[in-house]
């Protein structure tokens, strides 16, 4: 209060220059405001402040909830439009829903063509090589050929009786071939089992009796077995790759 | 501590606390909705990628459909579904008189149990043929079987005769020469059971053509 009653008067002994004197400076100030006037306001100042800083973060958190927002609506947008594109192809896609269906059909019958006839053979081709292959003086009373059970593999001969298409010496084949015959004489027969051997689809041929049956004509009777080996597979079925 | 002194701190804590609120509040859901839906608007677009791929290769592949059907029919007519054997032997005896052999018999095995429990999508269906004729004739009948249309796997071929079968210099004069063709057709495993109508297993049918 005595601060009230007694206002800070400026300094005054310093002498003024007569040029300033008629600036407000040069006039004593003096603070009349009462403290808490002062306090109340330095605490209405602050309540402006907090106030300020409150709509701050509120403005700003609606700023950033509208972009929030607006991240939003542009997600839904893009995946609205990419859903949209995902039905449309779908739907195109199952306009063509037979082609896979007939290409797989394709395959699989290829495939069960293919397993059926791997070892599919032209016998007629190897009947010719065998009938052009035929030397003078010999006959043939009869001609065997037996493939394979399963296709392709060898398997019991069912003209030797032995296990698996094999020959006598043992070469495995797809099938097995038995000649029986008559030749003029053993080099007849001779001639028949070379040209036999050179028939490039015929391996170890081999005759297990050859006996004269007439003394007088020299005429033989024999007997020859053959494997037929995998040249002679025909390989029409194979499914080719990519086809 | 004055009272605006309170309030001058106060003020960033309300600001700080009022951003935090409205970040986990409002903000934070949204931004993890628009992650979300970003991500699957991604997946989509990535999985529109491949429908796209696809259907460019389906094109693609329509446009030699027709090509594949022909494929399909060409392999349904090697191997079709059911025994058909109407075909079969309207097929051989047509070959056979072609050939000029004379067809004696058509032998077929029923393929039974082998059929019904078969995991192949294809049933054998063993068939004995029976014929004479000249070497040359069954030799053109043998090419013949192996060219038509049902597929025809010949398993043993046996050609006989009491006197000259195949002579040296392949002069097959003789024309009484008798030929027994054991093969094997197929058929496709979709027919339909024949266990109540056809002949049981190992039972052999036998027509005479001609």
């Amino acid at each position: 209060m005595s601060e009230i009653l007694n206002p800070t008067i400026a300094p005054t002994e310093e002498t003024i220059p007569a040029s300033s004197l008629t600036s407000a400076a040069a006039f004593p100030r003096v603070d009349l405001l009462p403290p808490a006037i002062k306090e109340e306001g330095k605490v209405r100042t602050a309540r402006l402040i907090l106030g300020g800083a409150v709509t701050a973060a509120i403005v700003l958190t609606g700023g950033l909830y509208l972009m929030a927002n607006s991240e939003v609506s542009s997600a839904q947008v893009s995946l609205d439009d990419a859903t949209s594109r995902s039905t449309q192809l779908s739907g195109e896609i199952a306009k063509y829903s037979n082609v896979p269906l007939v290409y797989g059909q394709v395959g699989s019958a290829q495939a069960a063509l293919q397993t059926a006839m791997a070892g599919d053979v032209r016998w007629s081709s190897v009947l010719n090589q065998l009938s052009v292959n035929i030397p003078a003086g010999v006959s043939l009373s009869e001609i065997t050929i037996a493939a394979s059970a399963t296709a392709g593999q060898p398997t019991t001969a069912a003209s030797t009786g032995k296990p698996g298409a094999l020959s006598e010496l043992g070469t495995p084949g797809i099938a097995t071939i038995k000649w029986t015959g008559t030749a003029t004489s053993y080099a007849a027969f001779a001639s028949f089992l070379q040209s036999m051997s050179r028939v490039p689809v015929f391996s170890d041929v081999f005759s297990h009796t050859v006996s004269k049956t007439d003394p007088k004509t020299g005429t033989v009777l024999f007997e020859t077995v053959a494997v037929i080996n995998d040249k002679a597979l025909s390989h029409r079925y194979d499914v080719k790759a990519g086809r | 501590m004055n009272k605006s002194r309170m309030w001058m701190i106060a003020a960033p804590i309300a600001g700080v606390l009022v951003l935090l609120v409205g970040w986990f509040a409002l903000v934070s859901g949204s931004r993890t909705t628009a992650s979300d839906l970003r991500a699957q608007a991604d997946q989509t677009l990535g999985n529109n990628i491949s429908s796209e791929a696809q259907l460019a290769s389906l094109k693609k592949q329509a446009l030699t459909l027709s090509a594949q059907k022909a494929k399909l029919a060409a392999v349904r007519s090697k191997i079709p579904v059911g025994p058909e054997q109407r075909a079969f032997v309207t097929n051989v005896s047509t070959l056979a008189t072609n050939s000029g052999v004379s067809l004696k018999s058509i032998s077929f095995t029923a393929p039974g149990a082998a059929a019904a429990g078969s995991t192949s999508s294809v049933t054998p269906l063993p068939v004995t043929l029976t014929a004479s004729g000249t070497y040359a004739q069954l030799k053109l009948f043998a090419a013949s079987l192996e060219t038509m249309p049902r597929a025809f796997l010949v398993g043993t071929l046996g050609i006989s005769k009491a006197g000259s079968t195949a002579t040296g210099g392949g002069a097959t004069a003789n024309p009484d020469l008798d030929a027994t063709i054991q093969g094997t057709t197929f058929m496709a495993v979709t027919f339909s059971a024949p266990s109540t109508s056809a002949p049981a297993a190992g039972a052999a049918t036998t027509g005479t053509p001609n």
